[in-house]
């Protein structure tokens, strides 16, 4: 071999090298953002975190539920039991239970009217969870346990955060040679690996009273019916406190009855004592409906 | 004859050498930048927080002779700070050192993980942006590590209003 071969031998391994570290480093520039991405446990991690998020959402849902049923408890009884407008109307706030000239009743349907106002609340509440679609639910008061069903499923996408798809552009070669540069111009597109479709069902403590709306409703059935006739005032305003406190008592219910009597329509509010949860504040829920029992 | 052998070890020198080179570039390149246990327990970080916040908002606490969850207060103390703020300091610090952990690290050295929590709110108009409303760190990480997870839960404070909790897994 000539010295000139050997000196062109010797700088063709050189290139040679030089060439695959090249080839080498580029492949490098690729894999390096895709495959430490790669790895064992991580597609289990991002499952785990949205198992856990939607724990989260349940439990959001429940601390809500808690809440929402006081206040629904509260707004009811302020509603007389409707659910919005009375279906006799109202006076001075009062819900009329049954028409001016006593011939009517309209005395309102309670469990339902607490499940949609519940439901209509729990909904302006899911708003505040970020990316929730609306979710309906239907509600069962069964003892002390009041059980939230939605009716139709929540969806979570499993996106693999560092799941990271890069596109690759082999003719770009300032920037195959610089990392930074090629994820600045090819920015990297963020997989979703899947769903995690789950009902957030929830079951919280219900320690309120709807019975008490029953007792009520016969109590003034009865009102309409004994206490009506009496023309004297006193009279049948006694009668109405004495009905009234005997449906409190078949209701076991402890509460503070208060009747105001104008133009033979009876104003009553009662008081709920003693509190019945923190979720309901310091201020006692009431119940106020109005009673016309003209003597006709 | 003689002279050939020669330039043919020379030859087979240098492309022994380079295979050697290739292999030790080979290497050094496509190791990667991480080992994959060093991932796997960046991710649990984020896990561990998850895991954590699930429990933290739903820990029982009694409050005026009350069975709550931690949730419950943290919107009472939202409503009446004066009165309920005690109480969730001690609930949460308790929690956060209940669940400090020592660990070892993959290379067998002793490692503290902890976490913090910062409740925030999304500021109502007309501002815009985030305010810190408390924090609780036990303990106090020492550093701020490149290793750390977060998860976010939501506690309603009213039908139209909510707070934050973000729950931090951090080294210290």
């Amino acid at each position: 071999m000539s010295k000139k071969a050997q000196i062109f031998d010797v700088t063709l391994v050189f290139i040679t090298l030089g060439a695959m570290i090249a080839v080498l480093f580029v492949v490098n520039t690729i894999a390096s953002e895709t495959s430490q991405w790669k790895t064992i446990g991580h597609r289990a991690f991002d499952l785990q975190n949205t198992y856990a998020q939607g724990d989260l959402f349940v439990g959001f849902m429940a601390t809500a539920a808690r809440w929402a049923a006081a206040e629904t408890v509260r707004e009811l009884g302020e509603r007389g039991g409707f659910l919005a407008i009375p279906s006799c109307g109202s006076i001075k706030g009062f819900a009329y239970w049954n028409t001016p000239d006593g011939k009517t009743t309209c005395t309102p349907l309670v469990y339902e009217n607490f499940y949609n106002l519940l439901s209509q609340k729990l909904e302006h509440y899911a708003t505040q969870y970020p990316q929730v679609q609306k979710i309906p639910y239907e509600f069962l008061v069964t003892g002390d346990r009041l059980l939230g069903i939605p009716t139709i499923p929540v969806r979570l996408n499993i996106f693999g955060p560092k799941e990271k798809v890069v596109r690759y552009n082999p003719f770009d070669i300032t920037a195959l040679f610089s990392p930074g540069l090629y994820t600045e111009r090819y920015p990297v597109v963020q997989g979703l690996t899947g769903f995690y479709v789950f009902r957030p069902n929830f079951e919280i403590p219900f320690t309120y009273n709807l019975d008490i709306y029953k007792a009520l409703i016969d109590a003034a059935e009865e009102m309409r019916r004994i206490c009506a006739p009496n023309d004297i005032i006193e009279e049948k305003t006694a009668c109405v406190q004495k009905k009234l406190t005997a449906a409190l008592a078949q209701a076991n219910e402890q509460a503070t009855v208060t009747v105001e009597v104008e133009d033979n329509v009876y104003y009553i509010t009662i008081t709920q004592q003693p509190r019945k949860s923190i979720y309901l504040g310091n201020e006692a829920p009431v119940i106020r409906f109005a009673l016309p029992l003209p003597q006709g | 004859m003689k002279k050939a052998i020669v330039p043919l070890g020379i030859s087979l020198f240098f492309s022994a050498l380079a295979i050697v080179l290739l292999i030790v570039f080979f290497f050094l390149f496509l190791r990667g930048d991480r080992a994959p246990n060093e991932v796997v327990i960046e991710e649990s970080f984020t896990a561990a927080a998850h895991g954590i916040a699930v429990q933290y908002l739903a820990v029982p606490v009694i409050v005026d002779n009350e069975a709550i969850t931690v949730a419950d207060l943290i919107r009472l103390w939202y409503h009446d700070r004066a009165r309920y703020q005690k109480t969730l300091e001690r609930v949460s610090l308790e929690f956060l050192q209940a669940s400090t952990m020592n660990y070892r690290d993959q290379d067998g050295e002793e490692q503290v993980r902890v976490f913090w929590i910062n409740i925030y709110e999304k500021l109502r108009e007309p501002y815009v942006g985030l305010q810190s409303l408390i924090k609780f760190n036990q303990p106090k990480p020492t550093f701020v590590s490149e290793q750390r997870g977060r998860a976010v839960g939501v506690v309603p404070v009213s039908e139209s209003h909510a707070v934050m909790v973000e729950l931090w897994s951090d080294a210290a």
